[in-house]
């Protein structure tokens, strides 16, 4: 059975159901009977599934603005891919749609402006493994390895006897989905404009960060004690508001299929106010 | 090869040291971590600074221990340029003196730290 898998609308349909209960049929079968590579293999298909309805969910609230949601999918779509990459073969990575999405995950995430996070800090008792509950300790291990599948069965490790020590705020986090600032002040142009030129999820597209050069008469709506635009994270007083021209992050988008001429215009966020 | 609890604990290793460990002992450094099976405890610090810990060495697998250590760091944890690391390793001679290196930025900057040390441990 095969379905094309590209709109919101498609992951919808009932023949996407199916094939996942077929899937996951097959994986439960292949692992009774001992079968570790069919079991493998019907996991990583399920998780290729997997990974393009979150993509095309991802993009789908991108478009329709809920960014929050899309930011999360994207970091789920990451996760999952990072499975799929350390149980799967060179070969098998280079499925056309697959390199897709993992090339695209982090273009989407870097046009965010999401900046700070919360970190949760604990002590770990102990962890044990998902597939045999074996208690992992220093000298005593089970036969399964940390993020690889075993008769269609990821190994995790649990952790156990958490005590909880502090939390942080940080700007890289592990867990992506700990955004604390959530506000009408953020900045979402970016998603914005990309957005607007793609029709679905796999259209190609790519980006090229550079900086470009404004005259200091065009920041006139930046006050004296905001944040430089340059992004030095000094104020714009001590920083460029002295200069004849500041120097500002700029990002090109480039689409594969042709775009109206006026597409072409140069977005400056500083000229509102 | 020792490797011993993080930095400001006395009792608790950083996250992922069971996952150094192993991968250290996988590649021909014989490790093993200061603390007892019950005792060993570990510090989950969910921010995506890589805290590899402190390691007691020998001067004479230093060499060794640099090439295991950057496989680990860019092929295992997948760890880009800009990432921030910190590590620290406290070197043996042979007589017995020890001597502790410290390294904490990027690590596209990691490289030369490794290289640093590893002239070091040659003098």
């Amino acid at each position: 059975m095969k379905i094309e898998l590209l709109t919101l609308g498609d992951t919808k349909k009932p023949e996407l159901n199916k094939i996942i209960e077929l899937l996951n049929a097959e994986k439960e079968k292949a692992a009774q009977k001992e079968d570790a590579i069919k079991a493998n293999n019907s996991w990583r298909e399920l998780q290729v599934l997997e990974l393009n309805i979150l993509f095309i969910r991802a993009f789908h609230n991108v478009k329709t603005k809920n960014y929050r949601d899309a930011w999360n999918e994207l970091e789920q779509c990451e996760l999952i891919h990072s499975f799929i990459r350390d149980n799967s073969s060179e070969e098998y990575l280079c499925n056309p749609r697959l390199a897709f999405i993992a090339d695209k995950i982090s273009k989407w995430q870097s046009l965010y402006p999401y900046c700070l996070f919360c970190s949760p800090g604990f002590k770990v008792g102990y962890y044990t493994c998902s597939i045999c509950d074996h208690k992992i300790r220093p000298r005593s291990r089970c036969a399964h390895k940390k993020g690889k599948v075993y008769d269609g069965q990821l190994c995790l490790h649990v952790a156990h006897e958490l005590e909880m020590l502090e939390i942080s705020m940080v700007t890289k986090p592990v867990q992506k989905y700990s955004v604390m600032h959530d506000d009408p002040t953020l900045d979402f142009t970016l998603l914005v404009r990309l957005s607007s030129f793609l029709d679905h999820a796999f259209e190609d597209w790519d980006l090229n960060w550079t900086t470009m050069k404004f005259p200091v008469e065009r920041f006139k709506s930046v006050k004296n004690e905001d944040k430089c635009p340059c992004k030095s994270g000094n104020q714009f007083e001590l920083c460029c508001m002295g200069k004849e021209e500041v120097e500002i992050p700029h990002v090109d988008f480039i689409f594969s299929k042709p775009l109206p001429t006026d597409s072409e215009a140069i977005t400056f966020p500083y000229d509102n106010g | 090869m020792l490797i011993h609890p993080s930095h400001g604990h006395e009792d608790v290793y950083y996250a992922g040291t069971l996952d150094t460990l192993d991968f250290l002992n996988e590649n021909g450094i014989n490790t093993d971590v200061y603390a007892s099976d019950d005792e060993y405890r570990e510090l989950g610090l969910h921010g995506a600074e890589i805290w590899l810990g402190t390691f007691i060495i020998q001067s004479v697998i230093v060499p060794i221990f640099c090439g295991v250590a950057s496989s680990y760091i860019y092929d295992k944890l997948k760890a880009k340029n800009d990432d921030n690391i910190a590590l620290r390793f406290m070197v043996e001679n042979i007589k017995g003196k020890t001597t502790a290196v410290e390294f904490k930025g990027k690590v596209e900057n990691l490289d030369k730290a490794l290289d640093a040390i590893k002239s070091f441990s040659e003098d």
